[in-house]
């Protein structure tokens, strides 16, 4: 157990300090939100229709953002054999070093999906559940990110290639998450039920995704 | 004969599907045939090396 | 079975018995497929003669899904028994099961224009081939990323078969998503019940396409042990140069 805390705030303070901590998913996140008015124009009913979705996504994208670095570094320089080796179980191994990245780095993304959706002109009452959502959605798509990071730790220019495989996965998690938001704002009874199945999905992949992980990792060591 | 090619109307949808279908399926095949040629050849090219 | 086939050569003679017949069963299928679709089938009474885009667009889509099943299947096979056989097979249907599923997104397509009035409709069919398609892509972009035959072997076997978890979620959620907004009523894909007049033409095009797809499989698997085979043979040289090369020095 102690060997997991260790991995845990090993991962954390890497990435708290090393990696820039939280700056690059927020700075994503913001330049994203900030694009999509421009894009989309300033009608204020068109952007407070399409705002919770638009938090949604680009919550997933500055995840997808910062991917390829939890399992690319540990794969470069061998420390990913060392945690094969270390007799720990493999799959909490990768739990918690998941865990601790995200919590260092995406807390912020629950703040800003509901201060973004308000300035898309949200009210505050969906705004707060889609800011809920996305952070049920926070698991589900740190894992999954995690497990594409995997699958492609080290190749060059792993970023794109990640991405491509964790889309199709993300699309569950996003279509609940984003759909609390949005049945919120249509004040559609469905919100709840979209943010406890963002919870399901989340708890699934907790299940399931370390696992996953774990043989991606042995897979690539081979 | 011109109103089976017509296809009631539809014809710009009906013809570029099958058309469509059809050459995806004969680009399968012929992408497989040369497939087989280009590593045939490969494989005499260095067995013929050998000898 | 498994066993029985980890013997490449009892497969290659298989393949090579089986290639002509499933050639030949193909071309007769497709053949009288295209016979009773334009000839022998009546046009439907909501649909009229658009009706006759389903007999190529439900076969692609079908074999689509089929397609990622099998690679799955393959991918399973391959994980746990490390066939070698399996994982080849994997390699050889994802780009076939892609083209099916980019021909089912196509002429889906030119269907949904004159039913639906627009060329795409967000419908949760729709979508979900269109996020099958980002999977097969997926797959092949990331074996094709690997340089080591045995990494992209075992990794590609691994998403595969989160991928057919990942496709049922999918399916589920985009169902969902699609109910939260009910489109005004039009006519739906599977709206009429199918008569058996178009029942027969649909079934001996969707057997031909998976006889073509077969033939496509066991061809391809053949190639591959060829390429397999100059690959080795490059190695060996290479080493063998090498050698010599040092020898000298």
């Amino acid at each position: 157990m102690s060997a997991l805390r260790a991995i845990f705030m090993r991962e954390a303070r890497l990435a708290w300090a090393g990696g820039g901590g939280a700056a690059g998913p927020t700075a994503f996140f913001l330049a994203a939100i900030t694009l999509a008015p421009l894009a989309i124009g300033p009608a204020a009913d068109l952007l407070s229709a399409v705002g919770p979705g638009i938090m949604g996504f680009a919550a997933l994208l500055s995840v997808l953002q910062s991917a390829d670095r939890l399992f690319g570094d540990d794969h470069g320089d061998g420390t990913a054999e060392l945690y094969l080796l270390s007799g720990v179980s493999p799959a909490w191994l990768v739990l918690a070093k998941v865990t601790g990245q995200a919590l260092a780095t995406l807390w912020p993304l629950p703040v800003i999906g509901c201060l973004g959706a308000m300035m898309y002109g949200v009210p505050v009452q969906p705004a707060l559940m889609g800011a809920l959502a996305l952070l049920a959605a926070i698991p589900a798509l740190s894992l999954i990110a995690g497990f594409a990071g995997a699958l492609a730790a080290g190749i060059r220019r792993s970023g794109l290639l990640i991405a491509l495989i964790a889309t199709p996965m993300m699309v569950p998690v996003l279509i609940f998450a984003a759909g609390a938001g949005r049945s919120a704002f249509e004040g559609d009874e469905r919100a709840l039920a979209n943010l406890l199945l963002t919870a399901a999905v989340s708890l699934g992949t907790i299940a399931l995704a370390p696992f996953g992980i774990a043989a991606a990792i042995r897979s690539r060591l081979g | 004969m011109n109103a089976f090619l017509d296809m009631g109307g539809y014809a710009a949808f009906v013809w570029p599907t099958w058309g469509l279908s059809f050459a995806a399926l004969a680009g399968l095949v012929v992408h497989a045939v040369l497939e087989r040629r280009a590593a045939q050849t490969a494989l005499r090219r260095l067995e013929e090396d050998e000898a | 079975m498994l066993s029985y086939f980890s013997n490449p050569q009892r497969f290659d003679q298989l393949a090579r018995t089986l290639i002509p017949i499933f050639a030949v069963l193909a071309l007769g299928l497709l053949a009288v497929g295209v016979y009773l679709s334009f000839f022998a089938s009546p046009p439907d009474y909501q649909q009229g003669e658009t009706i006759r885009i389903m007999y190529v667009h439900v076969p692609a889509a079908y074999m689509a899904m089929a397609l990622y099943a099998a690679l799955a299947a393959a991918s399973f096979v391959y994980f746990v028994w490390r066939h070698a056989l399996a994982d080849a097979a994997a390699e050889v249907i994802a780009p076939i099961g892609a083209v099916f599923t980019v021909l089912a997104l196509f002429t889906g397509s030119l269907w949904g224009k004159p039913m639906w009035g627009a060329w795409w409709e967000w419908d949760a069919r729709m979508t979900s081939v269109l996020v099958l398609l980002l999977v097969y892509l997926g797959y092949m972009a990331l074996r094709a990323a690997l340089e080591d035959a045995q990494q992209a072997a075992r990794t590609g076997a691994i998403l595969a078969m989160a991928g057919i978890i990942n496709l049922v979620i999918v399916k589920f959620s985009v169902d969902w998503w699609s109910s939260l907004h009910q489109p005004a009523s039009v006519i739906r894909l599977d709206g009429p019940t199918i008569h058996s007049s178009q029942l027969w033409p649909l079934a001996i095009m969707a057997l031909g396409y998976s006889f073509l797809a077969g033939w496509l499989i066991l061809y391809r698997l053949r190639s591959q042990a060829l390429r397999r085979r100059v690959r080795t043979l490059q190695r060996q040289r290479e080493q063998a140069a090498r050698a010599r090369e040092e020898a000298v020095s």
